[in-house]
């Protein structure tokens, strides 16, 4: 999972494999803006079938790769 | 109370009366633009003394006269 | 580039000497896109012209043009850019030719391949090509419709030209507004192809060919643009994609110089125009004549901008500053060239720069239109994304917000919380599904003009659901790609070549005779940017990221940073101001809103009222206002009237087709 996050991540933001680790602040490093926020949640709503709501938008769930991927684990349970 | 807000409306947007029914949608057609909404929630807090909540801006309360003439009614019975 | 016009009949009732005043006067009435000569072919019942603007073959390439046997004559409104490397092909296969035009080319090719022959043309084109033995012809639109070309049938005759204003010069052709054509214009910005807003006159639709034989026309496509799934998306490394990028560019460009006039760049201060002129400079260090507009009103000037980029390159800039009386002065000109109702002025502006470039004794301009299209650069794109995103939890009161983003100098919805977005911004949230999903919100509001159409026009229509009707049309095309896509398709197809292209484009260079050319429209270009990824063409939210990526380090960071400005033109100065154009209140007076019949008089009156005393009229409400002044000036032009020509401003044309002329056979 975390496997298929990181490389979404890496693919839409042209980003370098080696450079983006697990655990790195992905808003806050510049990694994602807005919109690319909205490309994430809706990877993960499409390619996992899980739906976000309001509440559970916010950096707990989607500051890291580490993050998004313990988030995506506890909806899928 | 529906002919007071048709008026006020046809008044503001220079629409004709006769084109806006009770149900008409005023975003969907186009009666209101961001403006007009505005002008028309000072018109109701001023005319009618309620005070109108952003969470309440919404179609369901001002979609339509009759949605609007409903909101009214709710909050004056407050 | 040129004009070019004619008509069939099958018939042969018209005879030679009938037809050629008939046909010097369709010559005459497109004068402005060819003022170097005027050439015709005549036989009896079939008559075609043509009036150049001479770029290439300056001494030889006149028109109509036959090939060695004079079996062929071709009249050509372009330039098709390869036709040096087709000509070689063309030799090779024992071909012979006596110009060096591309004109001659392009006839050719087409006795060589038939229909065929337009698979291998890189440029923009409209043109007819008359069989005399076999009696039909054969025309072809170029694949975006860079270049025009308008046609009816009436009574077994085939009218055509490349301005309907040239058909209508024919005997017999009606001048009526179609209700139909009327509503599309007032949902779409245009009417939908093969629709004008004439009845009974028609275009050839971008990438079509048809072949009118005996009395009937057979239409087929020739190109349509493809964009990519995800079984056969460009799927290699972001550099390759670069790499490719910049040669297709480069050697867009590089074709797109090919002249034997000057050829000059327009730069608006924008990544587009911007990054052609660096890749001219590229390609052809050296003197280069840049032009572009200034406004009076600082909310549209971008003057900065282009002074910025015009010294970083050190080309001979000059500009023009228009002012809201200026549009309003050009206005009902540029309703006569565009022959189409307008919903903004934004026509304006680019028919007073074409007149600078003439002036300057320019007749070929570079400039970056179709970037913001095949390279997702429109708000319109990423508005969809975020709806479509919404639609997925209606009720969240966060996802709206990213609207803002989109609109920072509109004060209204960034001060609006997410109930009021959803007002104006939820429209068919859900309709998701739908193949216009992109363009409903957009529609929707434009329609929304038409509750001033009178009450019969109204009645009339009611049955006729334009929208609906292409979405089916286009659900074929769109299976498979991305959101994005789709949103680009609709696009490119309606706005772009319905309106942008015609209207703004070669309507109002061709009003001055000057001819533009589109690097970003190469075809190997548009089938390229179509068959990437969405995040090479909008990167989260930078758009056009793979242009920007290009021009890194070859622009003023400037440019390559600030917003998108959209391109607009003052509308409400001009039209309701003090000192306004008498004609203006005489267009919008009851009585000449009544007799064209498709406003009603009434209504129209709300509107300006409305207008008047409104701080911030909605944009809507100045569409609305452009749209009416427009269609009321078309009436006059068109409909009501059809001034008839001055008699001395009638062209004598050159008939091209003497038996001495074919019999002397010059070749090279």
């Amino acid at each position: 999972m975390k496997k298929r996050i990181h490389e979404f991540v890496c693919k839409t933001t042209f980003s370098d494999p080696n450079k983006i680790n697990y655990d790195m602040l992905l808003f806050d490093e510049g990694i994602f803006d807005s919109m690319g926020l909205l490309n994430l949640i809706s990877f993960l709503e499409e390619d996992f079938g899980i739906k976000v709501s309001d509440s559970e938008l916010d950096a707990a769930n989607f500051g890291s790769i580490d993050a998004i991927a313990s988030f995506l684990e506890r909806k899928l349970n | 109370m529906k002919k007071q807000i048709l008026y006020f409306i046809c008044e503001t947007t220079f629409s004709d009366p006769s084109k806006i029914s009770d149900s008409t949608l005023l975003f969907d057609e186009g009666i209101f633009d961001s403006m007009g909404l505005l002008k028309l929630i000072s018109f109701l807090e001023e005319r009618f003394g309620i005070k109108v909540d952003d969470s309440e801006l919404d179609a369901s309360n001002f979609g339509s006269i009759t949605a609007i003439a409903s909101f009214l009614e709710r909050k004056l019975l407050l | 580039m040129c004009g070019i016009a004619g008509f069939i009949d099958s018939e042969k009732s018209l005879s030679k000497v009938e037809g050629e005043p008939i046909l010097n006067r369709m010559m005459t009435r497109i004068h402005h896109r060819g003022p170097d000569d005027c050439g015709l072919y005549l036989e009896k019942g079939m008559g075609m012209g043509n009036v150049r603007l001479s770029i290439i073959d300056l001494a030889g390439g006149d028109q109509p043009l036959s090939n060695e046997d004079g079996s062929l004559w071709i009249v050509y409104n372009g330039e098709v850019f390869n036709y040096i490397e087709l000509h070689d092909e063309l030799i090779k296969k024992g071909h012979r030719f006596k110009t060096h035009s591309d004109t001659e080319v392009i006839l050719h090719m087409y006795e060589e391949y038939g229909a065929d022959a337009l698979q291998y043309l890189n440029g923009q084109f409209a043109f007819a090509i008359w069989n005399a033995k076999k009696k039909e012809c054969f025309f072809a639109r170029d694949r975006v419709g860079i270049r025009p070309l308008f046609y009816s049938i009436v009574n077994g005759i085939m009218v055509f030209g490349s301005e309907i204003k040239s058909i209508f010069e024919f005997p017999g052709i009606k001048r009526h507004f179609s209700p139909e054509a009327l509503k599309e214009v007032f949902t779409f910005w245009t009417t939908l192809s093969p629709n004008t807003i004439f009845e009974g006159i028609y275009e050839l639709p971008p990438g079509h060919f048809a072949l009118y034989k005996e009395g009937h026309l057979t239409i087929n496509k020739f190109w349509s643009l493809r964009y990519s799934t995800a079984s056969n998306r460009f799927d290699r490394t972001p550099e390759d994609a670069l790499d490719q990028f910049r040669y297709l560019l480069s050697d867009s460009v590089a074709l797109r110089l090919r002249s034997d006039v000057p050829v000059a760049a327009y730069l608006s201060g924008g990544l587009d125009s911007s990054a052609t002129t660096a890749l001219i400079k590229k390609v052809a260090p050296g003197f280069l004549n840049t032009f572009s507009i200034g406004f009076a009103d600082n909310a549209f000037d971008e003057t900065k901008y282009q002074e910025e980029v015009s010294q970083y390159f050190q080309t001979n800039h000059k500009s023009i500053v228009c002012s809201s009386s200026d549009i309003a002065a050009w206005f009902p000109k540029v309703v006569w060239h565009s022959e189409m109702p307008l919903l903004r002025t934004s026509p304006a502006p680019m028919m007073g720069l074409s007149k600078l470039v003439h002036q300057n004794g320019i007749k070929v301009v570079i400039t970056g239109e179709g970037a913001d299209e095949t390279l997702a650069g429109y708000n319109i794109f990423k508005e969809t994304l975020i709806r479509q995103f919404w639609a997925r939890q209606p009720k969240s009161k966060i996802r709206p917000l990213l609207l803002k983003k989109l609109y920072p100098y509109l004060p209204n919805i960034n001060q609006a919380s997410a109930s009021i977005l959803r007002m104006f911004f939820g429209y068919r949230l859900d309709a998701t599904d739908s193949p216009v999903y992109s363009h409903l919100l957009r529609w929707q509001n434009t329609s929304n003009i038409q509750k001033h159409f009178t009450a019969g026009l109204n009645e009339h229509l009611k049955d006729y659901h334009p929208i609906e009707q292409y979405a089916e049309r286009i659900r074929p095309e769109i299976d498979g790609i991305s959101s994005l896509a789709k949103a680009q398709l609709i696009e490119t197809n309606v706005f772009m070549s319905g309106y942008l292209l015609s209207s703004q484009g070669d309507r109002m260079a061709m009003a001055n005779s000057v001819e533009g050319r589109y690097p970003f429209l190469d075809f190997r270009l548009l089938e390229f940017t179509a068959s990437l990824p969405d995040e090479f063409k909008l990167k989260g939210m930078n758009e056009k990221f793979i242009l920007k990526e290009l021009m890194k380090d070859k622009l003023p960071s400037s440019v390559i940073q600030r917003p998108k400005q959209a391109y607009r033109a003052p509308i409400l100065d001009a039209f309701l101001g003090l000192k306004v154009p008498d004609y203006v209140s005489d267009m919008l007076s009851p009585g000449n809103i009544k007799e064209c019949g498709v406003f009603d008089p009434v209504s129209v009156n709300h509107l300006l009222s409305k207008i008047k005393t409104s701080q911030i009229p909605s944009e809507i409400d100045n569409m609305a206002l452009v749209g009416i002044l427009s269609v009321q000036l078309l009436f006059n032009q068109f409909v009501l009237d059809f001034k008839s020509l001055d008699k001395k401003d009638i062209l004598k044309g050159k008939i091209r087709n003497n038996t001495s002329d074919i019999l002397e056979n010059k070749v090279y």
